[in-house]
């Protein structure tokens, strides 16, 4: 019960500090007013500036502006988009399911494909089927997914024409997209995987487990896979939280209309606001996720509850 | 006198260790690769738009227009504006890894500062700067780092705080619990005990028995820099064209996929390829300084 409550208090201060980065963005730059009008201040008069200035608040001191904006950012409130001409949180939530759409089936990818491989190398290693998924892991993390995007497109959309190069619908929309957002996943996981397993191989309920006489597939799948699972479930939540940040750059590259290519689209035309809101929407799934793991492996495993 | 002592008994054993992490280093085949990697790079960028007869945006008006192929004059094409495409490529990677190491050098310095007050003094201190290091951390990187270069137009030195400013909290976590762990050795007591003061606790006697996770971690960061550097620049948010990085051609690269893939290729593959080596050399140096693994 301590755990969960030093837990749920941690995940509240960050969510606090997020919200002051989120808030302290508009002033980077010093002064907000001239962030949202943007290009639009050379057609005004000094003193429409002020009134504008006044009325949206930003004369006031930072605590109190800092205070409404957290009390409006609670009910959901996240300013107005004066390029969408639609509330800033109306336009990420509009784009929300698109992303966690395209972040899922990514992560189903990218568990179907490297949990089997890691596997498979962790049975055989050193031999040439694991010394060929441990190179391609490695060229998998190290592939940048905007060029790894470009390539697919090329080969498969402008080559082959065998799948749509951009947009959202059918299913054939999310093949080049979901791998191009899983790979970095799959390498990764694939690499963990193998290690966690190679790691329990060694322990002694395994070899106890041998010298019972139980068959190899069982003493591999019901022994070493299942404990090897565990650290695999603990990456899961940071897992989750790339695939929706990464997705900015792959949502960019296939025209995908989720909340990163929102996010992006609205930096360029100084949309304030929506970027605002989308940071801190992604920030808070990113919490939450990480919080419900971290509790649910407190769950499954008592070391945690009762150590440290 | 005592200073003398401590000094030598703590010299000798390094520097023979250091010597058998290097022995270790390149008995491995794949961290010696990537090292050749590396340093053939390098050389590739300092010394290779000295021999190019092109400057990076020298215009050549026989194949101005749009992208033309391979010839022999433009070995690996040109683009639309008629500049060479191997000499931007090759100044491009010039920028490309300036701005990733000087990036993750700056995220090292932090990382190493932040863990290091945190794990030494504990506490308050510890407490207040890892909640930072959360917050960092479950802020989306990317359009945290996409706003902020909107905002100010970065040129390389800005570029490089940024992408220093949001890659050092891995570091800063590892130097952390490295010196939760040191602090409470004898060494450091005794070290106490002779008058030593806490700076001198934690940069002299602390940190040089933590160098080896820090190096690696040192040099799996210049890989995320130089990986977000160009995912920067390739949403347009980067360095700005004319000046060529790996990320802009590609993103200049990417309006003629289908007339001239082969601007799409070279940048990306010398991406892939500084990125794996780097990956491979900071996993070499792991099993080098680290032999019980």
């Amino acid at each position: 019960m301590r755990y969960i409550i030093r837990r749920l208090l941690q995940s509240l201060i960050v969510v606090f500090g997020v919200s002051i980065v989120a808030f302290g963005m508009l002033f980077m730059t010093g002064d907000p007013t001239e962030v949202i009008l943007g290009d639009a201040t050379d057609r005004m008069t000094v003193s429409q500036i002020e009134e504008f200035r006044v009325k949206m608040g930003f004369d006031r001191p930072w605590y109190v502006q800092y205070a409404s904006f957290v009390g409006n950012a609670v009910q959901g409130d996240f300013g107005y988009s004066f390029i969408r001409h639609q509330p800033a949180f109306e336009v990420i939530t509009d784009k929300l399911p698109a992303t966690i759409k395209l972040a899922s089936v990514a992560f189903i990818l990218s568990l179907v494909i490297s949990i089997p491989l890691g596997v498979m190398s962790a049975i055989r290693p050193h031999r040439p089927l694991d010394n060929i998924a441990t190179v391609v892991a490695l060229a998998g993390q190290s592939i940048p997914s905007f060029w790894l995007g470009i390539l697919l497109i090329m080969f498969f959309g402008v080559y082959l024409k065998w799948l749509p190069i951009s947009g959202s619908g059918s299913w054939q929309h999310y093949v080049m997209p979901g791998i191009t957002l899983a790979a970095f996943p799959i390498a990764r996981n694939m690499r963990l995987t193998r290690s966690s397993m190679l790691d329990f191989m060694q322990k002694d309920f395994v070899r106890t487990a041998r010298a019972k006489g139980i068959s190899e597939n069982r003493v591999v799948y019901a022994h070493v896979l299942r404990n090897s699972l565990m650290p695999i479930v603990t990456s899961i939540g940071l897992e989750l939280g790339f695939l929706l940040g990464g997705s900015v750059i792959t949502e960019t590259i296939f025209g995908w209309p989720g909340v990163g290519r929102e996010i992006v689209a609205a930096i360029g035309s100084k949309d304030f606001y929506v970027v605002q809101a989308g940071v801190i929407m992604l920030a808070l799934i990113f919490a939450g996720v990480n919080l419900l793991i971290d509790l649910t492996y407190s769950l499954i495993d008592p070391r945690i509850r009762f150590g440290a | 006198m005592a200073e003398l002592s401590l000094g030598a008994v703590s010299a000798r054993p390094q520097q023979s260790y250091a010597r058998r992490a290097v022995k270790r280093f390149f008995k491995r085949k794949l961290a010696v690769t990537g090292f050749v990697l590396l340093v053939a790079m390098a050389l590739i960028v300092i010394v290779g738009p000295m021999l190019s007869p092109y400057a990076y945006d020298d215009q050549d008006f026989n194949v101005i227009g749009s992208p033309a192929p391979m010839s022999p004059e433009h070995w690996l094409g040109s683009d639309e504006l008629g500049r060479d495409a191997l000499t931007r490529l090759i100044y491009g990677g010039r920028i490309s890894l300036c701005v990733g190491l000087a990036g993750a050098v700056l995220a090292t310095i932090v990382g190493v500062l932040v863990g290091a007050v945190s794990g030494f003094y504990r506490g308050w201190t510890d407490a207040i700067l890892m909640r930072l290091t959360d917050v960092m951390m479950s802020i989306p990187t990317l359009p945290m780092i996409l706003l902020l270069s909107g905002l100010f137009r970065p040129g390389p030195v800005i570029l490089v705080a940024i992408v220093g400013a949001l890659i050092w909290m891995g570091t800063a976590r590892l130097v952390r619990s490295q010196f939760l762990v040191l602090r409470e050795r004898e060494f450091v007591e005794a070290a106490r005990a002779l008058g030593a003061g806490n700076m001198r606790l934690m940069f002299r006697h602390i940190l040089p028995n933590a160098i080896g996770p820090i190096t690696v971690a040192a040099t799996l960061a210049v890989g995320s820099a130089i990986m977000l550097e160009s995912a920067l620049s390739f949403l347009g948010f980067g360095i700005q064209p004319p000046v060529p990085t790996w990320g802009n051609l590609l993103n200049s690269a990417s309006s003629w996929l289908s007339t001239a893939p082969w601007l799409a290729i070279p940048p990306g593959l010398c991406i892939l390829v500084t990125v794996l080596a780097v990956n491979f050399v900071g996993d070499g140096l792991r099993d080098a300084m680290e032999p019980k693994e």
